[in-house]
């Protein structure tokens, strides 16, 4: 228990308002309700993150203390449909789930889903877990898992104010061919906690492309938790596209376990928000489970991301790569903690690790932590992490091919970004990804002729 | 088959004697255990220290005390009783230096052991030695021919009765007495250690080299090492290190402060080979040392090199403070754990000068029941345009209950800077042993080449025939089981 005369007012304050907002958001079906108290008293014991923790090592959370938000959880608040249309990619407009402020919103997401095999929960209607009895179970099982151990300061606030999240499953042999798409409106200046768990029967496919939008013009913080859960065989690909506001804060907590032979990918793509945090765990529990994790970040002006990575070899013959490609600009800052533990008897292990940035600024920062944690013998890993500027010999051989200086550095920054765009499911969402890279980029850089070229 | 056979050589990794484990019998003044103001003071007074000294020795003390043991390392030790210590330990005979003869012939008789060339017979070697027996130091050689060109290499205690300017100038100007936990406590109740001044435009004919001997059961060591090179000079420096086998633990806790001027190079080669602790993890040194240098002028360039295969706790960052505009930082390193033994070691890289580069190697093998972690520092301010890095570590696993961890740190601001870094994780590999084995190579030969080759890059920076009794440490290190 961390001594909490030693903290200062403010994180005394913003837990003591945890504490009380908790009481009144304590949900009605038991399970979830016990795991609640549970995370309130987890709560307390951690106490506000502090920079001596090599975790926290690099990041300020010291905005999300101002008080600039309040700690009142928003009311499911009235969207327009019109702005839904202008978000959602064409290619997902019958497979879409939509919440706002972190409440799950029924009326806003397709109602087809339910035709195709997917249960969705809401975490929040006792009811309709009455008619789904394996649904149930899966909450009961995996729904804030360990909580009771959790580390994390911010999922375990979550766990206790979260109200109406929700639960995605895909029951066994299933296979979606749709890609379905996920917004995450924020509209509020609220202290966001948007909650799902995702639960993929065994030989179950599924795609899902999440974007996380900003609509406030004042400051907001999105805490963000999703659990996730491949049994066996099972297949799931993840794009998490960040398009919030400038005046926005990403606590992004992302834990998946994979089970035997199932495969994971995930792609980031860190495009707005004022600033991010990442904050991946992934177990391979089981043989054969392969997990492959991608990120890009674009950063200008002051902002910040920041990528915690942890991938866990806990058996033998699992295989894993980490790909994060960055870049920074003006005084911006970047922080890339990835790790892979490869426990004792983690044999065949085969892990990847690779950081790249470039920076293009004096005061751009770039912190990268590439680190390797290994306690069995008969396994290949690897990491590598480099930082640089663009190389002027290939700038100079494009100015030599009669192309214009700007273009150049443009084409040469988005070719560096775009071997992780490539990943991304849906072609409307990787032009999306394209604009909004060059909007990041110095203006000088951004010409629509080059748009127009590189498309 | 050839798995079944190399886990059975494996298995028997522990059966290795440490060859410098004896004891020497000798009258010896010690201290009671315990450490207080008054026990520093009287380390300042048997030494005849001038004023400055006993205040920098208590201001560190004073720091120390405010100050707590780190714990951010990858290493699990019970708690060190800094008042279980005895902080100061020297042979009871006096011991003049011009003379080997004055030399209590004992001592003589250990580093003979030790296979160190103090006696006059092995002038011819090249090699100038000072000896540093627990505390003290006890033997110089080829001192008056290097004074002759205007170097000097004494003991520290020597440097600051006749050299009191260039320590008071230069002391803790590298490691400050507040930097860390052990840095401090050296800085109060450091003993001796070896001092070397190199004057502009001199380039060290001879390789200077110190043997540190621990002998005194439950003293500590806490020497520190001055080394300045000035403008235009080149020395290259390699330092020893050995004790007996105890079954209770021995703290070492040393400070080497380094600093270049104007394109001159200092080249510091370590072999370490403290006692590792029986196979149990019984007795073996705590190695905690602070070794920094300060690239402080223009074009001047340090190298560490270091071979680490004893102690049963190494925590050790020999870093480079690139302030100069292009100067040059270098690292190379072998860390060797078995048994139960513990590393946490690596590197720190400062670039604040323009156009300043570092390059780092580092090799670390694990086996036995050992854990084995890289952990360095690579850092580029903006003020630090066009500053590269190249970092390379790769790990080595032999047997399953081992551990090897990489944990860099790289932090960099400007776009002009570049810093690469790659990192592998390997064991060795089958297919590489069959084919030595086919070509009629003992299983234990071709494992003893495989590691031999896999340090090739760390060993051919240390100088001419250590580099040889490197190859020779790392076979014995891990006789019967690959070599």
């Amino acid at each position: 228990m961390p001594n909490l005369a030693e903290r200062n007012k403010n994180e005394i304050e913003f837990i003591e308002q945890i504490f009380r907002a908790s009481s009144s958001m304590l949900s009605n079906i038991p399970n979830i309700r016990s795991r609640q108290e549970t995370a309130i008293k987890r709560v307390t014991e951690l106490g506000f993150p502090q920079k001596s923790s090599e975790d926290w090592k690099y990041y300020d959370s010291q905005p999300i203390l101002e008080n600039f938000f309040t700690l009142d959880i928003c009311e499911i608040n009235k969207l327009d449909k019109e702005i839904i249309r202008k978000h959602r990619f064409p290619e997902c407009s019958e497979n879409l789930l939509v919440t706002v402020n972190g409440h799950f919103s029924k009326e806003l997401s397709s109602t087809s889903l339910a035709n195709k095999n997917i249960s969705i929960i809401d975490f929040n209607d006792p009811d309709q877990l009455k008619t789904h009895p394996k649904e149930e179970e899966i909450i009961n099982q995996h729904f804030a898992y360990k909580i009771n151990q959790e580390e994390s300061f911010f999922k375990a606030c979550n766990t206790a104010l979260m109200s109406n999240g929700f639960l995605l499953s895909v029951p066994d042999d299933t296979e979606i061919q749709e890609t379905i798409q996920i917004l995450h409106f924020s509209n509020e200046s609220c202290f966001n906690q948007t909650r799902s768990l995702i639960h993929l029967g065994k030989n179950a496919k599924l795609k899902i492309i999440v974007s996380y939008i900003g609509l406030a013009n004042s400051h907001f913080v999105n805490n963000a938790v999703v659990e996730l859960i491949l049994s066996e065989d099972a297949c799931f690909k993840l794009d998490k596209i960040q398009d919030d506001t400038q005046q926005g804060i990403l606590l992004y907590d992302l834990y998946a376990r994979l089970m035997k032979n199932s495969n994971f990918e995930y792609n980031s793509l860190d495009l707005k928000a004022n600033h991010s945090r990442d904050n991946i765990k992934v177990d391979l529990l089981e043989p054969g489970a392969h997990s492959d994790l991608s990120g890009f970040y674009i950063l200008n002006k002051d902002r910040k991301a920041h990528n915690i990575i942890k991938v866990n070899h806990l058996t033998p013959n699992c295989t894993s790569n980490q790909l994060y490609k960055g870049i920074i600009s003006d005084s911006a800052r970047a922080e890339f903690n990835g790790e892979i533990n490869v426990s004792e008897g983690a044999n065949g292990t085969n892990a990847t690790q690779l950081n790249k940035n470039l920076l293009l600024s004096n005061n751009a920062h770039i912190d990268s932590r590439p680190q390797l944690s290994i306690l069995a013998d008969d396994v290949k890993c690897s990491h590598g992490s480099t930082v640089g500027e663009l190389d002027e010999d290939e700038i100079f051989y494009l100015l030599s091919r009669g192309i214009k200086k700007d273009d150049a550095l443009a084409m040469l920054t988005l070719s560096f970004c775009e071997e992780i765009i490539q990943k991304v499911t849906i072609d409307s969402a990787k032009q999306h990804i394209r604009n909004l890279t060059l909007e990041n980029l110095d203006t000088k850089i951004h010409t629509a002729n080059t748009v127009h070229k590189l498309k | 088959m050839v798995e079944t056979k190399s886990n059975s050589i494996l298995e028997n990794l522990n059966s290795q004697d440490y060859k410098y484990g004896f004891t020497t019998e000798l009258e010896t003044d010690s201290f009671p255990k315990g450490l207080s103001e008054e026990v520093i003071s009287k380390i300042s007074q048997i030494k005849n220290e001038p004023e400055f000294m006993l205040e920098f020795r208590l201001k560190a003390y004073k720091a120390f005390l405010k100050m707590s043991e780190p714990e951010w390392a990858l290493l699990n030790y019970p708690k060190i009783d800094l008042q279980d210590v005895i902080y100061y330990s020297a042979p009871k005979k006096k011991t003049g230096k011009d003379s080997l003869d004055e030399v209590d012939p004992e001592i003589l008789k250990t580093y003979e052991k030790l296979g160190i060339p103090i006696g006059e017979q092995k002038r011819l070697e090249g090699i100038a030695v000072d000896a540093i027996f627990d505390s003290v130091s006890v033997a110089n050689t080829h001192k008056k021919a290097l004074a002759e060109i205007g170097i000097i290499f004494c003991s520290i205690s020597e440097a600051i009765q006749e050299h009191p300017d260039l320590i008071k100038k230069y002391i803790g100007s590298v490691v400050p007495h507040t930097d860390n936990y052990f840095a401090a406590l050296n800085s109060a109740v450091f003993s001796d250690g070896t001092f070397i001044y190199i004057p502009a435009n001199t380039k060290c004919p001879l390789e200077l080299s110190t043997n540190f001997r621990i002998n005194t059961k439950g003293s500590g060591q806490f020497e520190r090492t001055l080394i300045i090179c000035d403008n235009n000079s080149y020395v290259s420096y390699l330092e020893g290190c050995t004790a007996p086998a105890f079954d209770e633990n021995q703290l070492h806790a040393a400070v080497v402060e380094l600093v270049t001027l104007d394109n001159s190079e200092i080249k510091y080669s370590t072999v370490q080979n403290w006692y590792a602790g029986d196979e149990n993890g019984k007795g073996g040194i705590y190695n905690f040392v602070t070794k920094r240098g300060k690239c402080a002028g223009k074009n001047s360039k340090i190298s560490w090199t270091q071979v680490e295969t004893g102690s049963a706790i190494t925590w050790k960052y020999p870093s480079c403070i690139l302030l100069g505009d292009n100067s040059i930082g270098e690292f190379y390193s072998v860390a060797l754990t078995n048994n139960m033994q513990q590393a946490d070691t690596g590197t720190k890289m400062i670039h604040i000068g323009k156009n300043t580069k570092s390059t780092i190697i580092s090799k670390g093998i694990s086996a036995g029941k050992s854990s084995n972690t890289y952990r360095g520092l690579v850092k580029m301010g903006e003020r630090a345009k066009g500053a590269r890095n190249y970092t390379q570590c790769d790990s080595m696993l032999i047997g399953s209950h081992c551990r090897a961890s990489t944990v860099p740190y790289i932090e960099v601001e400007g776009d002009s800077n570049r810093v690469e870094h790659e990192a592998s994780t390997s064991k060795i590999s089958e297919e590489q042993l069959f084919y030595l084995q086919q070509r009629g190579i003992s299983l234990e030969s071709a494992i003893a080449l495989i590691i031999s080759g896999f340090c090739k890059d760390v060993f051919k920076e240390l100088p001419g025939e250590f580099a040889a009794e490197a190859n020779q440490l790392m076979s014995l290190k891990l006789e019967n089981s690959v070599g």
